[in-house]
């Protein structure tokens, strides 16, 4: 039993280890890929944001300088194993966000790339990003509620 | 040996909460740091008229374009990439990547003084280099459709299919 498990009574709810391993490596690894571009060139990154007409002045230069590194810790603790649930959490968080601009910027008829992995990226904003963003959600979803690290590295 | 007692964990609902922030305070030590170090270094506060999206063409609605484009008063452009087998009747085809190409291709059937409708997969950046390019070798009137096929057909415009090569369709 593992110690979250011990001390609240409750019964771990567990997946296989490859799904585990695979989920941690697609989602923690597509935005570790995705903070690369964005880090090494901010400026371009506050464009793409800029683009969805959303965040007020005062907010876009800390957002494009804050996301990118929060995108690569947290992918690089999913992959790592290390505060696992804490970056899944993290995770599910931005992707709500990055749903949510998306989703206005279709419903305002803004027709901006998407920005998603760095400044070159071409991807319009629309419905496959949308699906792209729910997949990788229901993989972070799952592995904040299963319980326990399994692997680490 | 004696049996060692359980841990007790205060809050054991809260570990994913300071995780998580343990991994924001991380983020955000990371961030500053490269704030300071960078140069030139970016405003904290942003003057958002300098990322005004500025195409330097003027955008036309769908509902508009399909009026036009009923009426023979514009010369649709697809501005795509790749090869595409859906596409507005009689557009010709100028992408970006094989634009001197494409324009060679498609040169005697289109005369400068045509009113052009460049249209792209959603993203006006693409469509944009076309029109500059275009602008480039004298042609005057050009206009960009706001959104892509999806808005057009949307709009009840036409959409037919051709082999794909590029050309005239």
């Amino acid at each position: 039993m593992t110690e979250a498990a011990a001390t609240t009574g409750r019964r771990p709810w567990t997946i296989p280890d490859w799904m585990d391993l695979l989920l941690r490596f697609l989602v923690g690894g597509t935005f570790v890929y995705a903070s690369f571009d964005k880090i090494l060139d901010p400026a371009g990154f506050a464009q793409s944001i800029a683009h969805y007409r959303m965040a007020p002045a005062w907010l876009l230069h800390p957002a494009a300088m804050l996301l990118p590194w929060l995108e690569l810790a947290a992918g690089a603790a999913m992959i790592l194993g290390r505060a696992r649930r804490g970056a899944a959490w993290l995770v599910i968080l931005m992707l709500v966000m990055f749903m949510a601009a998306i989703g206005t910027a279709m419903a305002r008829g803004l027709d901006i790339s998407c920005g998603c992995f760095g400044t070159d990226d071409a991807d319009a904003v629309g419905l496959s990003l949308l699906l792209r963003d729910l997949a990788l959600l229901a993989g972070a979803a799952v592995l904040a509620a299963a319980q326990g690290i399994r692997r680490s590295f | 040996m004696a049996e060692s007692a359980p841990r007790i964990q205060l809050f054991p609902r809260a570990r994913p909460v300071r995780e998580a922030a343990l991994l924001l305070a991380l983020a955000m030590l990371c961030a500053g740091l490269s704030w300071a170090v960078r140069t030139p270094r970016l405003p904290l506060k942003a003057d958002l008229s300098t990322y005004e999206l500025d195409l330097g063409f003027p955008l036309i609605a769908a509902a508009d374009a399909v009026a036009l484009f009923r009426e023979n008063a514009c010369v649709p452009v697809d501005s795509r990439a790749g090869v595409q087998a859906r596409r507005i009747p009689g557009s010709f085809v100028l992408r970006s990547e094989t634009f001197d190409d494409d324009l060679r291709e498609v040169f005697d059937f289109l005369s400068p003084a045509d009113p052009l409708l460049i249209y792209g997969d959603g993203n006006l950046l693409v469509a944009a280099a076309v029109a500059g390019r275009l602008q480039e070798r004298g042609f005057t009137d050009i206009r960009l459709l706001q959104g892509s096929l999806d808005a057009w057909e949307q709009a009840g415009g036409e959409v037919g299919t051709d082999d794909g090569e590029a050309g005239h369709d």
